[in-house]
């Protein structure tokens, strides 16, 4: 029995050192470095939990999401930050990109501040983007980039 | 050909004969202080999350929010069932493992009932946690007995995978880690830079140029050498140093805490056995309460 225990060890040791080759061949993959094998659409998500991938990319800039309401004709800044502080490590969830990039949850937003914010007859979400200063704390709004991720009219 | 039943029974004598199992005790107290420390701030976090309950802003991957609403009491049993988990994990014998399950689902828990994303550290408390749980954590006097090391070598799959896999990645896709600018930047991260420690030395290009290079050699190049017996410590006190600078100069949760919390496991046995036998005359009381652990 214990001889049948161990070679099942074995075996799951080579299993789970087959996995993370996957995954890291994945990961190659996703890099460009080498192609993915045909015909496995899957592999991607089935290695999700076998990749790792921190701090990789350059990021230079800071980055914010522009939550603005039309009431009476004039757009006004809702103050998102206040409203729902939401956080868990690394800042408010609707300020993490998989959120504020899907055009669905924004859609969902926009239906919420409809409710909340008194006369609203229009949500349009903007993403600002500023270069970080290197070197100092004060990170200063200079060079700002906006880019429209949706409006949605209140029903 | 034939071949014998019996044919892989010395290499299977050999991968499994009994190793020192003290680090299994440092790992399990190391790792339930870290989930202690980590359960700590999620107390305030869980407030803020539902603060607001018109509106979920789930990151998925697991989208159970969208469907099941858990509201407030919920995520509060939640969270006081996670620390009732730790509780048990730090009190250790026959309770750890179980400890350690009960945490382990409490967190996935409030990971999914407050709709948050699940990044790299959550990922890693899987693999930790499956590791654990196959590692003698359930037993007492472990630093004066041997044990199977299959969840070590469970673990240095693991470890192995992570560091070269982040490793290549940084080296391959980014030449801004060559020259430092990647580090530099991440240093002033909106949410992940420390104050003014980091931000001072994002402008240090040398310093950024060195720190970058300490990583991915250490990144690269702990898989090759952990496993061999001279350099299994020497490899170790270099993560030991690039976790504690991350933590330092970065705000990024768990990963580096419960990372390091389970090196002695990685550490070569015999490597570990021969430093408790030095240690253990100095430590004294201490000593005699690690041995009851």
């Amino acid at each position: 029995m214990r001889t049948h225990l161990r070679e099942l060890q074995a075996l799951s040791l080579g299993a789970l050192a087959f996995y993370f080759v996957l995954a890291y061949r994945v990961a190659l993959g996703t890099l460009g470095v080498a192609e993915l094998p045909e015909g496995t659409p899957s592999l991607p998500g089935l290695t999700w939990l076998g990749r790792w991938k921190m701090f990789t990319d350059l990021r230079a800039t800071h980055h914010d999401v522009l939550v603005e309401v039309q009431v009476a004709g004039a757009w006004a800044p809702v103050d998102l930050a206040a409203r729902y502080p939401t956080r868990w490590d690394e800042g408010p969830g609707w300020l993490r990109d998989d959120y504020y990039r899907d055009a669905a949850r924004l859609q969902g937003l926009a239906a919420t501040l409809c409710t909340v914010e008194a006369g609203a007859t229009e949500v349009r979400f903007t993403e600002v983007r500023w270069p970080k200063t290197l070197g100092q704390v004060e990170q200063p709004r200079h060079d700002e980039v906006r880019t429209p991720l949706g409006s949605w009219p209140c029903r | 050909m034939s071949v014998k039943p019996d044919a892989g029974a010395p290499v299977l004598d050999a991968l499994f004969a009994p190793r020192w199992a003290g680090g299994w005790t440092l790992a399990r107290l190391f790792f339930g202080v870290a989930a202690l420390e980590l359960h700590k701030d999620r107390f305030f976090h869980v407030r803020d999350a539902l603060a607001h309950p018109e509106v979920v802003f789930n990151a998925g991957p697991a989208h159970v929010v969208d469907q099941v609403a858990v509201g407030a009491a919920g995520a509060w049993a939640l969270w006081g069932l996670g620390l009732v988990g730790i509780g048990a994990l730090l009190y250790g014998g026959r309770w750890a493992r179980p400890g350690l399950w009960v945490w382990f689902l409490a967190y996935v828990g409030m990971v999914a009932a407050l709709g948050l994303n699940v990044r790299v550290p959550e990922r890693f408390i899987v693999w930790a946690t499956l590791a654990l749980s196959v590692g003698p954590i359930g037993q007492r006097g472990l630093v004066s007995a041997y044990a199977s090391p299959y969840g070590r070598y469970l673990l240095l799959g693991v470890y192995g995978s992570l560091y070269l896999s982040t490793g290549v990645m940084k080296a391959l896709e980014e030449d801004a880690w060559w020259d430092g600018s990647a580090l530099a930047y991440a240093l002033l991260d909106r949410w992940h830079g420390e104050g003014a420690l980091a931000a001072w030395l994002s402008g240090q290009r040398a310093l950024c140029v060195f720190g970058s290079a300490y990583t991915i050699v250490f990144e690269v190049a702990f898989v090759f050498l952990v496993g061999l017996r001279r350099l299994s410590l020497p490899i170790l006190l270099m993560g030991v140093g690039m976790h504690i600078g991350i933590d330092v100069l970065l705000e990024v949760g768990p990963l580096g805490v419960m990372a390091m919390a389970l090196y002695p496991v990685l550490l070569d046995p015999g490597v570990g056995e021969r430093l408790w036998g030095r240690a253990r005359p100095r430590l004294g009381r201490f000593a005699a309460w690690l041995e009851r652990q």
